[in-house]
């Protein structure tokens, strides 16, 4: 498994990507230079230099130490929204697709009902009708993504769930939720986990995306997002401002990606 | 093949930044275009001329990133309605120029009597509504019983103020009018957007629901513009009134552009499709920067705008006047002024602003002390610090910017300031239904007179919607804004309202962090652009030529 990671480059990227990236969060305030939140207006939009190496922002903030910080923020998001909506997708996929009847009708028909609508139109009103914050940014993704992962996880249910060892199973007398969470759940789940590595950097593209539009992270708060928004008027006179953050989502977002790719290309055993 | 598709992936990602890349090019070709071409052409009125280069002599491109609601002259209190309604209707008198004092309009003049209370208007006899028939005494009448029937913003300045049953329709052109008691600041009230006048035909038309639902997107006023069209969000557009009784205006047709955003606005400005942005959408920091570049120009004219805050007084520990007074002198005003406002602005003790009479020049200002500041906050008991929420409205980097430095200037006396960003009409409902802590707002006051600022800022009757956003009460004030109100003594009104303004700069209900100037990006080639201190919603497009 190490070597056929390491034969492929752009895995290599994206995992070192995500490394440096929970480096970063674990240990920003000793990167950070300077305090993320402390304003010194009097040295507002100074092009990078040596004290401020990617320039500071309209207040006077350093924009290096922002972004620094900001990498926890969006890690939290990512990691948090993917750990609590995949053990809910998976479950409720798992009961759908063991079931079936009026309880696989029940689950699907509600993802189909949650999957009709562009998801983040979805998280927006939900953020919108929770009120600005960054944990309810965190509560509208949760409820968007959980969907994908029911769909899923039921459909490689269906495929094994008539299988010959399921079938034995059932004959030694094991009752259906044993074979369900011992036999089955961790015969299907490798594809929804590929889903959820991949999600991780749609998740922190999202939750800037409404940190961005003003429903997420509240100032002072680091989010790149919500950076990103308060540069863009004077983007043209203070490329800095805006450029760092929109790299940091970028690279961040291509990291989770790559990776993604090779664990899905390395753990599923049909692409190979 | 994974191998394989990785080299896909890369050659796909190398041609998606080609795709880019080209994108730009097509762009930057499409707004450097010269504009000779098209010179060259015969000149035809009709067809739409594309041309960015040399300006429409007569068509007036405006732009503002706020949509317009309605153009009920009665019924809004928008701002982008009332620069609508401004120039589709005419009032009784009205404001003009740089002054802040009323200047006649549709009324030639007026008397007022001895008393205070009986106003006789003679009418100018050559004006006349947009269908043809003249404005006269009747119309007069209908438009304020209208105003006050609605019982919206309008009704504000003529309900208990008016005597409902006195008008007196002398003739044609003569009409008097009597109050209940004496108001000393009703002519000036008149030159505002309120004092409308509409044709009464409106009533035999679209009588039903006072014409409200008619209005909202019609007009029927005789001002020097008619409306043309109107596509929601997008345009609403304005062609000259002919038979204007102050002649026909030059713009014989003045676009309003909804540009949302202010970075794009500021691209059509400096390219010359648009002529003059609205002065609140661009932050001082980008107007620096245009400054006398790209053919713009930025207009720099006094304003009476007051930036302030309120301190919800129903809250605890905003209860506490010491309270009030440390945050006072916990804010670092000359730096908020020299560097979010670049200077444009100068402190400001209370909310009557410097140039408008009744400003009371001795008034307490707080300096930055935040040792004064950690004393007041001991002797209250609250040296250990305590949280609020400031609420701002969302797309405003200056206010965002402000309350960010607030924000860190309050943190050095313990003081922990949660901002909570709101799109615009929840921001309104919470900080008039006074669940907020503190809200962050600029002021301009509609007709110059110090009642308009005070009343609506400390009267208790005004708490909550009318406006008076700290939930302050005071007796004292409640007694000599109501005095000064019935008084046509002018020496007595100067000093009931300097007595006011002291002793709100001793309770603090708000904090006043600057008086701004006001500052307008516009064309080089915009003449006559004339910018009213108080009221910067009235743009004199009638007046506006182009070089």
């Amino acid at each position: 498994m190490f070597r056929r990671l390491v034969s492929s480059p752009l895995t290599v990227f994206g995992f070192l990507v995500v490394f440096i990236l929970v480096i970063t969060a674990l240990f920003a305030p000793l990167i950070a230079t300077h305090s993320p939140t402390e304003v010194n207006i009097v040295n507002k939009l100074q092009p990078p230099s040596q004290e401020h190496i990617f320039g500071t922002d309209e207040v006077g903030r350093d924009i290096f130490s922002r972004i620094v910080h900001g990498t926890r923020i969006s890690l939290k998001i990512g990691f948090l929204v993917v750990i609590l909506s995949f053990p809910v997708g998976t479950i409720l996929g798992a009961i759908a697709g063991y079931f079936g009847g009026i309880v696989d009708q029940f689950i699907m028909r509600t993802t189909d009902i949650f999957l009709s609508f562009p998801g983040i139109i979805l998280a927006m009103s939900i953020a919108a009708a929770l009120g600005p914050s960054i944990e309810n940014v965190l509560l509208a993704l949760v409820i968007v993504w959980w969907p994908w992962y029911t769909r899923i996880v039921r459909s490689s249910v269906l495929a094994i769930k008539n299988a010959e060892f399921i079938e034995s199973a059932r004959a030694l007398g094991a009752n259906p939720f044993r074979i369900l969470f011992k036999e089955i759940l961790p015969n299907s789940i490798a594809p929804a986990s590929i889903q959820a590595s991949l999600d991780f950097g749609f998740v922190i593209l999202a939750a800037a995306g409404l940190s961005f539009i003003g429903l997420g992270a509240q100032p002072p708060s680091p989010e790149w997002g919500a950076m990103l928004s308060s540069s863009r008027e004077i983007l043209r006179e203070a490329w800095w401002a805006a450029t760092f953050p929109g790299l940091a989502i970028l690279f961040t977002v291509l990291g989770f990606n790559l990776l993604g790719d090779g664990l899905r290309d390395i753990l599923d055993p049909k692409q190979r | 093949m994974p191998k394989q598709s990785k080299w896909l992936k890369i050659v796909f990602l190398i041609f998606m930044s080609f795709v880019l890349l080209v994108g730009c090019n097509k762009y930057n070709e499409e707004t450097t275009t010269p504009p000779k071409e098209n010179e060259q052409e015969q000149p035809d009125d009709d067809a739409v001329v594309e041309d960015p280069g040399a300006p429409q002599k007569d068509v007036f491109n405006f732009a503002t990133n706020q949509d317009i609601p309605h153009l009920d002259p009665h019924g809004t209190s928008a701002n982008t309605s009332f620069r609508v309604t401004y120039m589709l209707y005419d009032r009784l008198v009205t404001y003009d120029g740089t002054t802040t004092e009323v200047v006649p309009q549709l009324a030639e003049n007026w008397e007022i009597s001895e008393d205070g209370t009986t106003y006789t208007f003679f009418l100018r006899k050559d004006a006349k509504f947009h269908d043809g028939s003249p404005v006269t005494s009747a119309a007069v009448e209908y438009s304020f019983r209208r105003a006050i029937d609605i019982g919206k913003s309008a009704a504000g300045i003529f309900s208990k103020v008016i005597d409902e049953n006195s008008f007196e329709i002398v003739d044609d052109h003569t009409i008097k009018i009597k109050l209940l008691k004496p108001f000393g600041p009703f002519i000036k009230a008149l030159g505002t957007v309120f004092g409308n006048i509409l044709n009464p035909n409106l009533a035999d038309n679209h009588g039903e629901d006072l014409g409200e639902s008619y209005l909202a997107d019609k007009e029927v006023g005789s001002g020097p513009y008619v409306l043309e069209s109107w596509d929601r969000g997008q345009k609403l557009v304005l062609k000259a009134n002919e038979n204007y009784w102050g002649g026909t205006p030059t713009m014989k047709t003045v676009n309003i552009n909804i540009v949302p955003e202010p970075s794009t606005a500021r691209l059509m400005l400096e390219k010359g499709e648009l002529d003059l942005l609205d002065d609140t959408m661009i932050s001082p920091d980008v107007i620096k920067q245009m400054d006398g570049k790209n053919g713009v120009e930025i207009v720099n004219a006094p304003g009476f705008q007051i930036d302030y805050f309120p301190m919800n007084m129903t809250q605890k520990p905003l209860d506490n006047k010491l309270v009030r007074q440390a945050i006072a002198h916990a804010i670092n005003y000359d730096v908020i002024i020299d560097n979010v406002f670049l200077g444009n602005g100068e402190r400001i003790g209370g909310i009557v602003p410097k140039g408008m009479f009744g400003y009371n020049d001795g008034v307490k200002e707080y300096d930055y002390n935040l040792d004064k500041a950690k004393e007041l906050l001991k002797e209250a008991g609250q040296e250990g610090g305590f949280t609020v929420e400031m609420a701002i409205s969302e797309n405003n980097e200056v206010r965002r910017n402000i309350a960010v430095m607030l924000q860190s200037d309050l943190a050095k006396i313990g003081v922990t300031v949660d901002i909570k960003t709101y799109a615009w009409p929840t921001f309104l409902d919470l900080v008039t239904s006074g669940k907020h802590d503190f809200g962050l707002v600029a002021w301009t006051p509609d007709y110059a007179d110090p009642d308009y600022n005070l009343w609506y800022f400390a009267h208790s009757s005004s708490k909550g919607p009318g406006f008076n956003l700290a939930f302050y009460e005071n007796k004292r004030i409640d007694e000599l804004l109501e005095l000064a109100r019935k008084s046509v003594d002018d020496a007595q009104r100067d000093a009931a309202y300097k007595e006011i303004q002291a002793i709100m700069a001793e309770d603090v209900p708000y904090i006043f962090l600057a008086q701004r100037s006001v500052q307008a990006a516009k064309r080089e080639w915009v003449e006559r652009h004339e910018i009213n201190p108080m009221n910067t919603w009235y743009v004199p497009f009638h007046k506006i030529t182009k070089k």
